[in-house]
């Protein structure tokens, strides 16, 4: 999680308002979702790896591995909607006899199954688009564009600052536990974990207590006001958002009938 | 003389029952360099967040520009906290925000001063602590060096009158240590503002200070001119500390007839060479 969170950083689509890009993510989403022709769910795929290996200059082992994690969810939820059971074998590409039922899959249902696959891909490539170019601090921003209430907008401020601080003193902990023998052999490992877990908690605790005193000493009254560096539109980039949104609404049009 | 900060016989003690501070008294003047020494657990953290307001001492009184500190009016308390800033020994406890811009802005968002003037602040301070070229970064992602300078931007935006910095150069490089008390004389000589730092590096204290405090077991037990207080050796063996090897240089010198200590003495390296150089 934390290498990645690196990559996002450094991309070099970040330099423009992200507004744009959630605007992108969520209309060509949209497309995806609305759209059944497999054509456009495969041209979405493409655009949105394409933008992500070659714009935003994430490498592609990256890339590759993320999209890893949900195609293999979504290959056996389709495996589901794929299989039908019936008590004939009538219409059924291939089958398996199970007692008095035959577990097959049917045109009709391979057909709904690759949709659906592809469907969720496209779907799932919108929103890599706008996470892997998109920083939290900056994510966090656009929802306060979008009006979200600011209690919530501050908690995850605090909660994504507090992750890093979590995980970094759980592993200072993990080192300094097993340069001292900590982690050799199954019952040292399982007294050195519960350690690890109970200490974690009450320095999280302390943490919280400085981090809240010296909130203080610059002024918190319970929101935190804080600027962010100002955005710039850039119009080229809306220009070609809106051209690739416009040409998939073209394409699905053009190639058959919308749902 | 006018004093900013007073502090009249303040005691205070933790939850646990642990006695921080000790009928502690002191007086701190503008446009002044302070260094405050002494040993960890002397109480110096914990005198720096009365100085802010956010700890209350039990017993003892604190004054600003005159004026007694009631806890209870939240106005003067807002206007302390503006005025009398504190940079945290440890930069994490202080960066609240995984974004170097946004920690920057937030002192100044709670002042309510409009957008436009808070971006210019926030430019001018993070130009001046070079963290300029930081501010699209991640907090999460920067040096513990480039921390530090991030936090210390984050309250001079705010404009304070005393700037406090709990162990500045604590677990720093010898370069970054020099950078920020470099930093820090620019901050004085630029804002007139009043500078309080605390350290256990006596050489640093000796070279930078105008004024020391030497604080030991929550009290002040000795405060004068670095040259003064640093020579009584009662002093330093109480505090644990150790004479700074400039001054014992020039005493030493002085003991052997080779050289007249009532010039003025040389502060730090560079001075002390020159010091030396008619020494045959
Ligand atoms: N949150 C706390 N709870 C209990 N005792 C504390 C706390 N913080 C500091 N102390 C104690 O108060 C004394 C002064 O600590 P501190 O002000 O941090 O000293 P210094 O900054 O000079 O190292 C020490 O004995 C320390 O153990
Ligand atoms: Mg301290």
């Amino acid at each position: 999680m934390f290498y990645i969170d690196q990559f996002v950083y450094t991309n070099k689509m970040r330099n423009s308002h992200p507004g744009e890009r959630l605007a992108f993510a969520l209309a060509t989403m949209f497309i995806s979702v609305t759209v059944n022709q497999p054509v456009v769910h495969l041209t979405v795929v493409a655009i949105m790896v394409g933008f992500l290996a070659f714009r935003a200059k994430i490498p592609g082992y990256v890339i590759l591995k993320l999209f890893s994690v949900p195609v293999t969810s979504l290959l056996v939820g389709v495996m589901t909607i794929a299989v039908q059971i019936n008590r004939f074998e009538t219409g059924m590409l291939f089958s398996m006899n199970v007692g008095s039922y035959y577990l097959g899959v049917t045109k009709a249902s391979a057909a709904v199954a690759v949709v659906t696959l592809l469907k969720s891909l496209s779907a799932v490539s919108c929103l890599y688009f706008f996470v892997l170019t998109t920083p939290m601090i900056e994510v966090i921003y656009t929802l306060k564009l979008l009006r979200a209430p600011a209690v919530f907008l501050d908690l995850m401020m605090l909660v994504y600052r507090f992750i890093f601080i979590f995980v970094e003193t759980a592993f200072q902990i993990y080192t300094s536990q097993s340069s001292r023998w900590g982690y050799l052999g199954f019952r040292r490992s399982i007294h050195s974990f519960g350690l690890l877990f109970a200490n974690l908690w009450a320095k999280s605790f302390i943490k919280s207590q400085a981090i809240f005193t010296s909130l203080l000493s610059r002024g918190y009254e319970g929101e935190l006001n804080v600027v962010t560096p100002a955005y710039n539109w850039s119009s080229s980039n809306l220009l070609l958002f809106g051209f690739i949104d416009l040409g998939l609404i073209l394409m699905a049009l053009y190639s058959g009938v919308v749902m | 003389m006018r004093y900013i900060i007073e502090a009249a016989g303040i005691d205070f003690a933790y939850m646990d029952g642990t006695k921080a501070l000790k009928s502690l008294s002191m007086k701190i003047a503008g446009n002044q360099k302070y260094a405050i020494v002494g040993n960890n657990g002397a109480g110096k953290t914990t005198l720096f967040l009365h100085f802010n307001g956010v700890h209350q001492a039990r017993q003892g009184e604190l004054w600003y520009h005159g004026e007694k500190i009631d806890y209870k009016n939240s106005k003067q308390l807002k206007n302390l906290r503006k005025n009398i800033g504190v940079v945290f020994q440890n930069p994490d406890d202080q960066l609240f925000s995984a974004s170097v811009y946004q920690d920057v802005s937030f002192g100044p968002g709670n002042l309510g001063w409009p957008e436009p003037v808070i971006r210019k602040k926030i430019e001018e301070v993070m130009r001046q602590t070079d963290t300029w070229e930081l501010r699209d970064k991640a907090t999460h992602f920067l040096s513990y060096g480039q921390k530090k300078r991030v936090s210390i931007a984050g309250v001079l935006a705010m404009e304070p009158e005393i700037i406090i910095l709990d162990e500045p150069t604590a677990g720093l490089d010898p370069v970054c240590s020099g950078q920020i008390m470099t930093l820090l004389n620019e901050v004085q000589k630029k804002t007139g503002a009043t500078i309080i730092f605390s350290t256990h590096n006596i050489d640093e204290a000796y070279a930078w200070a105008d004024y020391v405090f030497v604080m030991h077991d929550g009290q002040i037990i000795e405060q004068g001119r670095p040259e003064d207080v640093f020579r009584k050796e009662d002093v330093l063996a109480k505090a644990n500390l150790v004479k700074p090897w400039i001054l014992e240089v020039c005493d030493h010198l002085a003991m052997s007839g080779k050289k007249n200590t009532q010039k003025s003495l040389p502060k730090t390296r560079e001075e002390l060479m020159a010091y030396l150089a008619d020494i045959s």
